[in-house]
């Protein structure tokens, strides 16, 4: 297979939090109009358009996103705009899509994005949009579970297999938030102690309020470009050397061990191998730690801690930005925010800053960068390595 | 809905593999055909918790339990726990099989 390098050339992004005033499309717009200044490139030069998306048809009523916001950003009209939808991992997977439409050599340019507007809705209504992302007809789904509750089914079988606590969980919560007070991004800014997560409402046990992320509205954007042509529009092109994504199960009664999202593993190993690294070799990760536990058990899925062991490393501080394994520097989803289809990029967004160097909360040297987006209860992944060059 | 003795699961009919509906193609061989078949009534405690924030529909019966129960031959159902969600709980514990409703499977702590 012989496939072209591409290199990201221009990132954008709106904040992440409650965006008061703001619509889908006028994030959308934002983002994209960033993207494409700070690539410094011809809205013409487009060939096409991602947009990765979750719920806009349940929360702003409106669907067919893509092209709509492709015509208010004056792109070409032979440009393709493709909508992708893989609940929480749409971003990711629209950035894969753009990557192989590169690759492949069929176009030189494009543009990827993702955006969600959940604010102005309810928290019943968000609630029921998110549950969408279940799958409804298996035995689980009529169980009543939530997403808090299916990662506490996972969060309970690893404290009794692997002795995790409850204080390493709310560690995670408590460096996640520390690690977005200087990210202008975040929605939340403000230091959160070990206290305040032990007495925050409890969602479903053992998760509390403080291990759960919170609904944002926001929209990143990333200008990819073949590699051979990075340097005429970034000084620091970042390359990707590394996409995958996998398949996991709809359901965690099916899943072979409750403490291992298998996606993760499988698409974690996929990138590493197509990057030609190990986890060793990773510098600075942005991962979905859409709850505490899903931080530590990622950590151990991809490989960057052994199984049983993420919640002792996050307690000892290997996580943090100065540690040895530096995850979520951003605040990741826990502290910078969740708005849904616009969190894979957001993470692409967070790496590129990283591997240019100048991101606010710096991992000192960081030449290789990973994001891992994990979609619904695991049921879809995208790992994706990144290089400064 | 059914109220059943033992704990409805299905079987491939080519090579015996047990699943809980629905399933469609069969994990172990991809066969496509399955019969109805009950087990046993009694299980394990793999996993649990207690939901405290309910969907809008369930906002009336929470806080309400959840577990995911270990039946014979390695099968696992996630299911509703009968009983207080506040009595005390173990991974381990042996549960038994109460019915299947519009909720799903429910056991009991036994």
């Amino acid at each position: 297979m012989n496939l072209r390098s591409v290199s990201i050339v221009g990132i954008g992004t709106t904040p992440f939090g409650v965006l008061e005033g703001e619509s889908l499309k006028s994030l959308a717009v934002s983002a994209a109009n960033s993207a494409m200044a700070d690539a410094r490139v011809n809205r013409s030069a487009i060939e096409a358009l991602y947009v990765g998306n979750f719920i806009s048809g349940f929360l702003a009523g409106q669907e067919t996103i893509a092209p709509q916001i492709a015509d208010l950003l004056c792109l070409r009209k032979d440009l393709a705009a493709t909508t992708v939808e893989g609940a929480c991992c749409s971003g990711g997977i629209a950035l894969r899509h753009g990557y192989f439409l590169i690759a492949s050599g069929l176009a030189d340019m494009v543009l990827v994005l993702g955006v969600e507007k959940m604010s102005h809705a309810s928290t019943a209504k968000n609630t029921e949009g998110l549950a969408l992302a279940m799958d409804h007809d298996s035995s689980e789904g009529k169980t009543g579970l939530t997403f808090p509750g299916f990662f506490a089914l996972v969060a309970q079988r690893h404290m009794h297999e692997f002795k995790t606590t409850s204080d390493q969980l709310a560690m995670v919560s408590v460096k996640n938030h520390y690690n977005s007070i200087p990210n202008p991004r975040a929605r939340f800014r403000n230091e959160v102690s070990m206290d305040d997560v032990r007495a925050s409402r409890l969602i479903a046990d053992p998760l509390r309020v403080y291990d759960c992320c919170p609904i944002s509205d926001g929209a990143s954007a990333v200008v990819l470009c073949a590699t051979e042509r990075a340097r005429e529009f970034s000084d620091k092109p970042v390359e990707i050397i590394g996409s995958a994504q996998s398949t996991g199960y709809n359901s965690l009664y099916n899943t072979p061990k409750a403490t291992t999202l298998d996606a993760t593993v499988i698409a974690g190993k996929k990138a590493y191998e197509m990057a030609g690294i190990t986890p060793k070799d990773v510098d600075v990760v942005e991962l979905h730690d859409c709850f505490t536990i899903a931080e530590i058990v990622d950590s151990e899925d991809l490989g960057l801690f052994s199984k049983g062991r993420g919640g002792f490393a996050a307690a000892e501080g290997k996580t943090r930005v100065d540690g040895p394994v530096p995850i979520n520097p951003s605040g990741g989803l826990l502290s910078k925010g969740h708005p849904v289809g616009a969190t894979g990029v957001g993470q692409v967004y967070e790496i590129v800053r990283q591997l240019r160097g100048d991101h606010e909360n710096q991992v000192k040297g960081a030449q290789i960068g990973l994001t891992h987006n994990l979609g619904a209860t695991g049921q879809v992944c995208t790992v994706h390595i990144f290089r400064r060059i | 809905m059914t109220k059943a003795a033992g704990i409805p699961v299905m079987r491939c009919s080519e090579c015996n593999a047990l699943a809980i509906p629905p399933q469609y193609v069969c994990r172990q061989c991809n066969g496509s055909r399955f019969e109805s078949k009950e087990m046993g009534t009694s299980g394990e405690l793999y996993t649990h918790t207690t939901i405290r924030v309910a969907p809008a529909e369930l906002k009336d019966q929470a806080p309400y339990r959840i577990a995911i129960v270990t039946l014979a031959e390695g099968l696992r159902v996630t299911a509703r726990l009968s009983g207080s969600p506040e009595s005390p709980i173990q991974i381990g514990q042996k549960v038994e099989f109460e019915r299947v409703d519009e909720h799903g499977y429910w056991f009991r702590v036994a």
